[in-house]
């Protein structure tokens, strides 16, 4: 537990970036919110400009595939080859080529195995406990199972022949999860290499091991030996990324991090067995080889089809579970300008489609479909390919017609991944004893909820192409986003689970917190910092800073200037800035690179009136004023206790003063303030003599900035009348003074403040609602008010007693303890 | 029982002799990482001091409690429509919860009840607030972790202006929360007009 909370402050001290408030102030402790982010962010260049937009010079790899594969199903072996033509489109000469064997991962050697600390943060797999002072350590079965199951197992690639096209043997060099290729000249600029490589493997259990690929058993199927769900991805060498703001992103695979690709095109041929249905990125090519006239003719009706149709119906499938294959049959697919490639294959799918229309669009017709077994139940029929669907209508007006001409969502045993044109998603339902399959509302929600997010994956990493491993909310901070506003416009009663601005209050103030700007693997609390601020940021920027007409269009700006390319957060930034027109570099130096929270404070409101300099007019109100003011209580006391003043007794004895007190009018102020009017300048004396007229209510309201985040501030003005108005005082009153501010509100003669309250719609993540009322309000805890509600109206069985009948007078007698609960 | 700790725990030990920076980073390989968002829970442990109250409320993804509740009871309610089953999974959630006194006596928690909040299902308890109020007290919370996966759990002490933040993973233990310390605001600071 130390040791824990040790490597924690180490790593906040190691991970804070330099300087991201600007320079350190010696003298005061003035600090700059609204310092522009230039220094901050990388050095524009032509590659990728100061507008975020790709430079003139922008370049970027290309990496093509022809790849044969074959599954053995018993052995559940992969044995592959293929042929890989890397072009450097880069004005650099390559010495050396790197590539990703994410397989080795699994090797018993391998770092992440070596580095697993036990009893820690487990990677994706079971848990264990390390021993502390009074428990003995413990391990979980899903760990043993693991162990088992690396025991039983030879993972990681078995790699066969790396040669040239004329059969010359390549030399390379295998680390772990990388492999480097020595050509034996420098690629130039602008030439290519192709070399072909062969290599197997052993699929693991997905179930025992972990990681996003994997085969599921099924041992009750009506099948001797039962069946299996293939899932394969990270599945064959695939070309690392050359940028020009990185080098080489060849870091070692720890399963934690994921990260970035080459576009190119793939040919791939996947031979199983006869009776398998295969789903994969790309489009299949030789339909008359693998499927049947039914299927085709099925498929060709979903293309226009308004509704989902089986391409495989349940009953076919579940036939299909029994059965054995005769031989081996070959899909063939190919894949245009895709940054990777997955596939699964299994006998028991179900399978149907809906082609979705984009008229006008570079596509077309994109046909959506589903694989998923018996096990998926309803559940999947009714929801997953129309949440492929939904997900395009919705992201599509974010950012851009979907360019590929399949999308696909399939159910295995990993629980949410995406690969270009094909999903896993997890949700199952549940067989109950009576043979039915049932699903509660939260498998429901899971189910539409991870579709999207999949699905929606396919733009915000797969086509806009930012690299996961050094900034995670790139993909998962913008897709969470959009995956919540396709979930409120799917259904806004629906309990979803995506945060909103003010679901994030708890992460902001807390401790352990490290920005949003953190490289990937250095993040603490990770779904809060790479998922939920970032779309809480996203979701007001839209809403309450920029608006949607501006955000909207900035957010397209940005997915079309990178679709197909190579963003960084930078490029982002810039782009927001530039197509909106709004300054938003306060915005991003402090939601995405500290960790300060939003709490503004209304402190104080005073309420004044302009003075006249008549003195008629001002020296009556000062009398109003003074007679306004509670009686002295000395005062009061003497006249209760009745006894009479000197000059009650001595009336005779008065003089001037008595009959005029301090606030009497002599003609000496009158023609002061007479002198003083002629010597005003003309424009003075009309501005003052109308202000006069008009008598407005000047109030003064002071802010402070409690949480640290400059912010707008938006206030609800609640007049004495009753009537309520918003006014919107923009985040750059802030500017001079980040601490504290003061607005003077001017109200027409009448209006008065009775009360004002800030953010009054919980838009803007305000850590403490109770300062942001004045005059403060006593705002009820959380469970203060739960245990109001529960003791009131909602808490009544409605249902049951409205089938209370009325009493009559006779019966009131007899049932004199009824609770009114 | 026997297990290969030993070994794991030589191999770390060897890696840190060979680059201390390899180790640190390998160490900090925290939380998995699915394209979807992985297991957390909150815990706000707050003293109210208008009512004289800690007032302890814990959140959850109704998906997460639903999974752990059927694991550890092998009950297959709908949690988000089963107010029934949101009462079972409260006693779940209070077994694997505790406060202790610096004596590691454990304080009696009182549960308040339980209540659905979009896609968050939220699990309320209290106590009064220790007597003095700068006591300090232990904190464990192992909700949700035998049953999912790599379930990390935050615990947020508030007190006025102040948090602390705890960190719960399986086999974090008990950690110390220092007690109440007074914070000044920043409303106090020189500053440039």
């Amino acid at each position: 537990m130390t040791r824990l909370l040790s490597l924690i402050t180490l790593v906040l001290a190691l991970a804070t970036p330099a300087f991201p408030q600007g320079i350190q102030q010696t003298k005061g402790s003035f600090s700059d919110k609204f310092r522009q982010l230039d220094e901050v962010l990388p050095t524009a260049n032509s590659y990728r400009n100061a507008a975020g937009q790709p430079g003139h010079e922008y370049w970027q790899q290309q990496a093509d595939y022809v790849i044969a594969v074959r599954l053995d199903e018993a052995a559940r072996h992969l044995s592959a080859s293929a042929t890989i033509t890397y072009q450097n489109n880069s004005p650099d000469s390559m010495e050396f080529l790197w590539l990703h064997l994410d397989q080795n991962i699994f090797r018993k050697d391998s770092m992440k195995e070596l580095s697993d600390d036990f009893g820690g943060s487990g990677g994706r797999g079971p848990t264990a406990a390390a021993p502390t002072g009074r428990e003995p350590a413990k391990i979980s079965l899903g760990e043993l199972r693991r162990q088992q199951g690396f025991d039983d197992g030879d993972y990681g690639f078995e790699m066969g022949a790396v040669t040239l096209e004329d059969g010359e043997p390549l030399e390379h060099s295998i680390l772990g999860t990388l492999m480097r290729i020595d050509p034996e000249k420098p690629l130039g600029p602008g030439k290519s290499l192709t070399f072909s490589i062969a290599w197997a493997y052993d699929i693991h259990e997905q179930d025992a091991i972990g990681g996003r690929a994997g085969y599921e058993h099924f041992p009750k199927d009506a099948r001797k030996g039962g069946n299996d769900i293939f899932l394969l991805a990270q599945w064959f060498p695939r070309m690392a990324a050359y940028s020009d703001y990185e080098g080489w992103h060849n870091k070692e695979f720890l399963g934690r991090g994921e990260f970035t690709l080459e576009f190119g095109d793939y040919d791939v041929s996947i031979t199983v067995p006869d009776d398998h249905i295969v789903s994969s990125t790309g489009v299949l090519q030789n339909p008359d080889e693998v499927l049947t006239e039914a299927q085709k003719e099925r498929l060709s009706v979903a293309r226009s089809a308004e509704r989902p149709v089986f391409v495989v119906t349940p009953e076919e499938a579940l036939e299909n579970e029994k059965s054995g294959p005769g031989g081996m049959k070959t899909w063939k697919f190919t894949a245009k300008n895709v940054r990777d490639f997955a596939w699964a294959s299994s006998r028991k799918f179900i399978w149907d489609a809906q082609g979705y229309q984009q008229p006008g669009a570079e596509m077309e017709t994109v046909m959506a479909m589903s694989f998923w077994p018996k096990e998926g139940g309803e559940l999947w029929r009714k929801y997953s390919t129309p949440s492929i669907i939904h997900t395009m209508e919705v992201y599509g007006r974010f950012s851009f017609d979907f360019p590929y001409p399949v999308i696909q969502s399939v159910n295995g045993p990993v629980g949410g991944m995406e690969y270009p044109m094909i999903t896993f998603n997890g949700p199952r339902t549940k067989l109950q004893d009576d043979g039915e399959r049932t699903y509660t509302m939260s498998e429901k929600v899971f189910l539409v909820g991870v579709v999207i997010h999949e699905v929606g994956h396919n733009y915000f990493p797969m086509i806009v192409n930012s690299d996961e491993r050094q900034w995670t909310w790139m993909d998962e901070g913008i897709n969470s986003f959009l995956d919540s506003v396709a979930g409120y416009e799917w259904d806004p009663e629906m309990p979803w689970t995506r945060s909103l601005a003010r679901d994030l209050v708890p992460y902001m103030i807390s401790g352990n917190q490290v920005p949003i700007m953190t490289q990937s693997d250095s993040i603490l609390q990770f779904g809060p910092n790479a998922y939920g601020k970032p779309s809480a940021a996203l979701h007001i920027l839209r809403d309450t800073i920029l608006g949607r007409e501006l955000f909207d269009h900035a957010l397209k700006t940005f997915s079309q200037r990178w679709k197909f390319k190579r963003p960084t957060p930078a490029d982002f930034f810039r782009t927001m800035e530039e197509a909106s027109g709004v300054d938003l570099d306060w915005f991003w130096r402090g939601w995405f690179y500290t960790t300060d929270h939003v709490d503004i404070s209304l402190d104080h409101i005073f309420q004044l009136r302009l003075d006249t300099e008549d003195p008629d007019i001002d020296f009556t109100r000062s009398r109003e004023e003074e007679e306004d003011k509670p009686t002295k209580v000395g005062v009061r006391l003497n006249e209760e206790a009745g006894g009479k003043t000197w000059v009650e007794r001595h009336p005779d004895l008065t003089d001037f003063y008595d009959e005029n007190d301090i606030f009497t009018v002599t003609n000496k102020e009158r023609n002061k303030y007479q002198k003083f009017i002629k010597e005003l300048e003309d424009w003075e004396r009309k501005a003052l003599q109308r202000a006069v007229k008009e008598d407005k209510n000047y109030y003064v309201l002071e802010f402070s900035n409690v949480g640290g985040l400059v912010m707008p501030i938006i206030l609800e003005l609640e007049f004495v009348d009753g009537r309520k108005e918003r006014i919107y005082l923009p985040a750059e009153i802030w500017r001079r003074n980040p601490k504290r501010v003061r607005k003077l509100i001017v109200l027409k003669k009448g209006d008065e403040l009775a009360h004002v309250m800030v953010d009054p719609d919980w838009e803007t993540a305000d850590a403490d609602i109770d300062n942001n009322s004045y005059p403060r309000k006593i705002i009820p805890s959380r469970i203060e008010a739960y245990k109001d509600k529960r003791s009131g109206l909602s808490n009544r069985d409605i249902m049951k007693d409205i089938k209370t009948k009325i009493e009559k007078d006779e019966d009131k007698k007899t049932d004199s303890t009824k609770a009114d609960q | 029982m026997k297990i290969r700790k030993p070994i794991q725990q030589r191999l770390i030990s060897e890696l840190s002799l060979l680059g201390r920076s390899v180790c640190l980073l390998a160490l900090l390989l925290a939380l998995p990482s699915f394209a979807h968002e992985e297991k957390t829970a909150l815990s706000d442990i707050f003293y109210n001091e208008r009512t004289g109250n800690l007032e302890i409320a814990h959140r959850f993804r109704v998906h997460d409690a639903e999974h752990a509740l059927k694991e550890a009871t092998d009950s297959r309610a709908d949690l988000a429509r089963s107010p029934k089953a949101q009462a079972e999974f409260s006693k779940y959630v209070v077994k694997r919860f505790g406060l202790f006194s610096k004596d590691r006596k454990k304080l009696k928690l009182t549960l308040v009840g339980q209540e659905l909040e979009r896609g968050y299902l939220w699990v309320y308890q209290e106590t009064k607030i220790p007597n003095p109020v700068g006591a300090s007290f232990f904190v464990e919370n192992s909700i949700l972790q035998d049953e999912v996966q790599g379930q990390v759990n935050t615990v947020n002490v508030r007190y006025r202006a102040k948090v602390s933040t705890f960190e719960f993973e399986a086999g974090s233990g008990m950690q110390l929360y220092e007690g109440p310390i007074e914070v000044e605001g920043n409303k106090d600071d020189a500053v440039r007009e």
